[in-house]
């Protein structure tokens, strides 16, 4: 009796692991074959966590990054230039707090040596109105008061050696000129790696910093600086 | 077997062409301009029209549900809000400026008194989430209705699927508000031939062609377009107008120019609701200070109006008034949405 009941939870097992086993490993390929882009942020080589306060620089501040969203849209790969595919989903919303968001599948091409995308939400897109799924406003990524997405949120406090600490509120967005804060980035790959970005925010805050730009909640000329700035702060790793 | 399943499904689709009521096509009135809504993903649909109708008037869009759209926006009103000079929102609070009349916003491509909002799609999102108006969250709105089954089988029917979205909710909303045409007044059946101006209306009529058509301009009674009409800025409001958006000093005091149909309706006037009555507003017109810096340039030349010109201007801004776009049943509260929240 008992020597049933064994074989029969034996045999239930057996046949659960073969498909399993074969699923799994079906999944590892497919996750290695099909390229991807990731993103890591850091502050100069310390990666930052949500909500941690971590050194910042050699002088003894130090930084709390407690929000930081992005998007990126409109992700295409070239090959000697030309265009070889482009992403069929217009949006991607990258928070540093969903680990997920980090990681984006590339179209299936395996040939591609470069890769482009914007930073921020297609104008086209904005003039048009508001979007679905990454691009629902449910999201806090569009602002409230006026029409637009917010391109790049970045919430925390710095908190310098001999002064008091600093609040940090950077809403940077607009679509429409002069305000326009819609950034063109294109990076060198490889199909075969997972191609990931270094986006070090350290340039940027200290730049924030020299400007004194460090509450920013609308389309304005700083917003237009400090998003060509961030394009500077990323770079393939 | 084979004829009770084909019954069925003769059934199926019947009961289906009786619930599907189709896409909806913005009506454009005869002679006017053709609507300047676009919008890649908002097919309009009497589904989810109907869905942004009870969303209008359900007080869960705002955090203590007490406050709908309907609150400030009343159908009888031509959805302003009489009385108040300021709007007046969650917990009684007063925000800075007069709540519009809303109707042809189809024909609009800026929203907000000073323009801040480019899209309808994206407009609800401003008092939903303002602390003085509404102040509740999008998501929270989300996660409200999507506790609700009515709601449930509303999406159900008007996008093949129950999901509950804010995208979703901000375009019904949209879309109900689109619906809200304005074209069935006196005037417009006069152009169409079918009454006529007294002589008292039709020299007013002249009047107005004069002296208020470059801003206020035929058939919508507005250019839509950002002007200055020597309003003395109010010094605690400080309201600096159109400058907020483009930080343009040159667009500093420049308001949209509201449209002059429905006036009987939609008192007080201006963007902070300084004026109660249409006589205020002519006596402004023509004693207003036309050395103001920022005063627009079509009312820089002298206006004067006789007290008999004043009343024949006012007589035909009354054929402006449209009875039956106030009265639609169309839009007032959907009494058949089994509601404890509606805000009748
Ligand atoms: C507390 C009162 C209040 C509530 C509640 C309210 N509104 Fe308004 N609404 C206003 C005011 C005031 C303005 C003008 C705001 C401005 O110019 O800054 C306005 C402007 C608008 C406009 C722009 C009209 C135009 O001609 O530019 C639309 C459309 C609108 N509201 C729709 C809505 C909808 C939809 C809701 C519900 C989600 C809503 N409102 C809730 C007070 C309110
Ligand atoms: C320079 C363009 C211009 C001209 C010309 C003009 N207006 Fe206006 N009108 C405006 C603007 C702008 C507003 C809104 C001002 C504000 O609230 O700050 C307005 C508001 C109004 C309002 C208030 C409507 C509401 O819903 O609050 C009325 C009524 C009005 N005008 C009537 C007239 C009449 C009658 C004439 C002709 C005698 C006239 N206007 C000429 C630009 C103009």
């Amino acid at each position: 009796m008992s020597n049933i009941r064994i074989k029969t939870i034996y045999n239930i097992l057996l046949n659960l692991y073969f498909p399993l086993i074969l699923i799994a490993g079906f999944n590892s390929v497919y996750a290695q074959t099909y390229p991807q882009l990731s993103w890591h942020v850091t502050l100069n080589e310390i990666e930052i966590s949500p909500g941690r306060k971590i050194p910042y620089g050699t002088e003894g501040d130090s930084l709390r990054v407690n929000v930081l969203r992005f998007y990126i849209s409109d992700i295409t790969l070239f090959r000697n230039g030309t265009l070889l595919a482009k992403d069929s989903i217009a949006s991607h919303l990258i928070d540093f707090a969903n680990r997920s968001s980090l990681t984006q599948h590339l179209p299936d091409e395996q040939e591609f040596d470069s890769i482009g995308f914007v930073l921020g939400v297609d104008s086209l897109l904005q003039e048009y109105g508001i979007g679905k799924a990454d691009l629902d406003p449910v999201n806090g990524m569009y602002w409230t008061w006026q029409t637009g997405y917010i391109h790049f949120k970045l919430e925390g406090v710095f908190y310098p050696k001999f002064s008091s600490e600093k609040e940090i509120t950077l809403h940077l967005g607009g679509y429409q000129t002069p305000h326009q804060t819609i950034q063109q980035l294109k990076f060198a790959c490889s199909p075969y790696h997972k191609n990931c970005l270094n986006l070090n925010l350290y340039p940027f805050i200290n730049y924030a910093l020299k400007s004194d730009a460090l509450q920013i909640m609308s389309p304005c000329l700083k917003a237009v600086e400090l998003s060509a700035n961030l394009t500077q702060c990323i770079h393939p790793e | 077997m084979m004829k009770t399943l084909l019954a069925l499904l003769l059934l199926i689709i019947v009961m289906l062409s009786f619930t599907i009521k189709g896409p909806f096509t913005i009506p454009v009135p005869e002679g006017w301009p053709k609507p300047l809504y676009r919008s890649k993903d908002n097919t309009l649909t009497e589904e989810r029209i109907e869905i942004g109708r009870i969303l209008f008037y359900d007080n869960r869009l705002s955090q203590n549900n007490m406050i709908s759209c309907a609150s400030c926006h009343s159908s009888y009103n031509a959805f302003a809000h009489t009385d108040h000079a300021l709007s007046h929102g969650i917990h009684d609070a007063i925000g800075n400026r007069n709540a519009p009349a809303l109707f042809n916003l189809a024909w609009q491509t800026s929203f907000m008194w000073d323009g801040a909002i480019h899209h309808l799609d994206a407009q609800a999102l401003s008092p939903i989430t303002h602390p003085k108006e509404m102040n509740e969250t999008l998501e929270h709105i989300v996660i409200k209705l999507r506790q609700d089954k009515n709601y449930r089988i509303k999406f159900m029917n008007a996008y093949g699927d129950s999901m509950i979205t804010g995208e979703r909710i901000l375009k019904c909303i949209a879309q109900f508000t689109l619906t809200l045409i304005s074209s069935d007044a006196k005037y417009d059946l006069v152009k169409k031939g079918m009454q006529q101006f007294t002589p008292q209306e039709q020299r007013g009529y002249r009047l107005y062609k004069t002296h208020c058509a470059s801003c206020h301009t035929e058939p919508l009674f507005s250019s839509y377009t950002f002007k200055n009409n020597g309003l003395q800025p109010d010094p605690i409001l400080n309201d600096l107008g159109h400058f907020r958006i483009t930080q343009n000093p040159a667009d500093s005091f420049l308001f949209k120019v509201p449209s002059l149909r429905n006036l009987e309706y939609t008192y007080p006037y201006m963007h902070d609701g300084r004026f109660k009555r249409i006589r205020d507003v002519l006596d402004h017109y023509t004693g207003l200070n036309r050395d103001l810096p920022h005063l627009s340039k079509e009312l820089k030349p002298p206006l004067n109006l006789s007290p008999d010109q004043k009343v024949e201007l006012i007589s035909f801004l009354l054929t402006l008034s449209d009875k039956k776009f106030v009265f639609n049943t169309d839009y007032t509260y959907p009494k058949e949405f089994p509601y404890s929240y509606m805000n009748k």
